[in-house]
């Protein structure tokens, strides 16, 4: 592959995260049930390094980092630890356990939100001495709603992924 | 290219990831915000003012949209209300000048209400399912300090600030678990403690604790701030009472609440940077 078509390759899955990040911005936080709106951006890391692996976790670096300065986390550099994180799980899986499709992408996106949301759950409860099972039903509902929305983010991946694959 | 993944990659990898750890490490240890918090946060601001921008402009795009129907309903309400408050204010007239011969009368000292606000754009609402958090595009610069009350532009309770840099500072809303407010309802006098929790935020509700089980409180009571211990300014409407429930002991009651401000639809709020009270 040419540094060419690398330069293609990540412009076109930064753009589509992109699109995501607005997605989850601007439309999600509207789109509510159980009072809950689904939580993407652990997803796009997890499918990102499911299918690009090594090049997935530096994405999912410098991912973590651009959300840490636009969004507030419970600590500094929280989503750039927890992306990082959740990414090194799905590259292990996908690299030793599942070959990587949509099967594996459930289960890497299962396990990144559980992952993130299990960070937040310590951070939260160290801080403000959170009840575990209002916070344990949280996750479960957040994890049912954002597996549900995972075929959004699989399909236009996999496409990237494909055609990055021909060139 | 592949080396540069394999190698160069590998190692801003392991670097970054070492920074971001020593700065969770810091953070954690160090509580409150520090330099880093601050340092990032300034590093933040001009993205977060670019999206909230960028987010107030198809706002007000969509507004426009809105129907006319609908308009004309809200200004019928509104007309109705208008007719309502101005009898109530000539009837707190007639109250105020009473008031002001009685005090004089006794000898009693003028109450006063002064606040003083700071204005400030939202340029972020939290974006996940566990905090309830907004942060504003002013900071120490302007005068705002961690603990200061930040209400909307009819007045109600929206947060206190938790964390303040120089050109930002970050709200937890009265929903956020990290709210914890000295309350009192309005109608008994009754103080109590109103605080956010996890499993009434998605509802966009909040908790009355440590009612008294003898507690009098009625659906629609209206709450606000306490006051007492002077750390908040007194007679922030935080929300109005929804439900009265029994904690599982049986033993102590807690209320629901609805906040008062329209938490989802703030583009803007106001800081009490100072204020001075006398009741």
């Amino acid at each position: 592959m040419t540094r060419r078509d690398y330069t293609l390759k990540w412009l076109f899955y930064s753009l589509t995260t992109l699109f995501f990040v607005v997605l989850q911005s601007w439309v999600l936080p509207h789109v509510t049930v159980w009072g809950i709106h689904p939580f993407l951006l652990p997803v796009i890391v997890a499918l990102a390094t499911m299918w690009e692996g090594n090049e997935g976790l530096l994405f999912s670096l410098f991912f973590g980092l651009l959300t840490d300065l636009t969004t507030t986390g419970p600590i500094p550099c929280f989503y750039t630890l927890a992306f990082f994180v959740a990414a090194a799980a799905a590259m292990l899986i996908a690299k030793r356990v599942l070959v990587p499709g949509f099967f594996c992408a459930v289960i890497v996106s299962v396990l990144a939100i559980i992952l993130c949301d299990l960070l937040q759950i310590l951070f939260l409860s160290y801080s403000t001495g959170l009840a575990i099972s209002p916070a344990l039903l949280l996750l479960a509902k957040e994890l049912l709603l954002s597996v549900v929305c995972m075929p959004l983010i699989f399909f236009p991946f996999r496409r990237l992924h494909t055609r990055s694959q021909m060139d | 290219m592949k080396k540069f993944f394999s190698q160069t990659g590998i190692l801003i990898l392991s670097a970054v990831t070492l920074i971001a750890v020593i700065m969770c490490i810091v953070s954690s240890v160090g509580g409150g915000s520090g330099f880093l918090r601050n340092a990032a946060g300034v590093v933040a601001s001009p993205f977060r003012a670019a999206g909230a921008a960028v987010s107030r402009w198809t706002g007000n795009l969509s507004d426009h949209f809105t129907s006319v129907e609908e308009l004309q309903k809200e200004n019928a309400e509104l007309r109705r209300q208008i007719a309502s408050l101005e009898q109530s204010v000539r009837q707190a007239n007639a109250d105020s000048e009473e008031n002001e011969r009685l005090r004089t009368l006794l000898a009693l000292r003028q109450q006063r209400r002064d606040f003083v606000f700071e204005s400030a754009y939202i340029t972020e609402h939290s974006i996940t399912n566990w905090s309830s958090t907004l942060t504003l595009g002013k900071g120490t610069n302007c005068g705002i300090a961690q603990g200061n009350c930040v209400v909307d532009s009819e007045g109600y309770l929206v947060g206190i600030v938790t964390d303040v840099g120089l050109n930002w500072c970050t709200v937890a809303t009265v929903l956020d678990t990290e709210a914890q407010i000295g309350a009192k309802v309005f109608r008994t006098g009754e103080t109590t403690v109103a605080m956010g929790d996890l499993e009434l935020m998605s509802r966009n509700r909040l908790k009355l604790n440590y009612l008294a089980s003898e507690s009098g409180l009625y659906n629609g009571d209206l709450v606000v701030t306490s006051g007492l211990g002077g750390y908040y300014p007194s007679g922030l409407v935080i929300g109005s009472v929804e439900e009265i429930m029994t904690d599982d002991g049986g033993l102590t009651k807690y209320a629901i609440l609805t906040p008062q401000a329209n938490l989802s639809e703030l583009t803007e709020v106001f800081v009490i940077t100072s204020f001075d009270i006398v009741d």
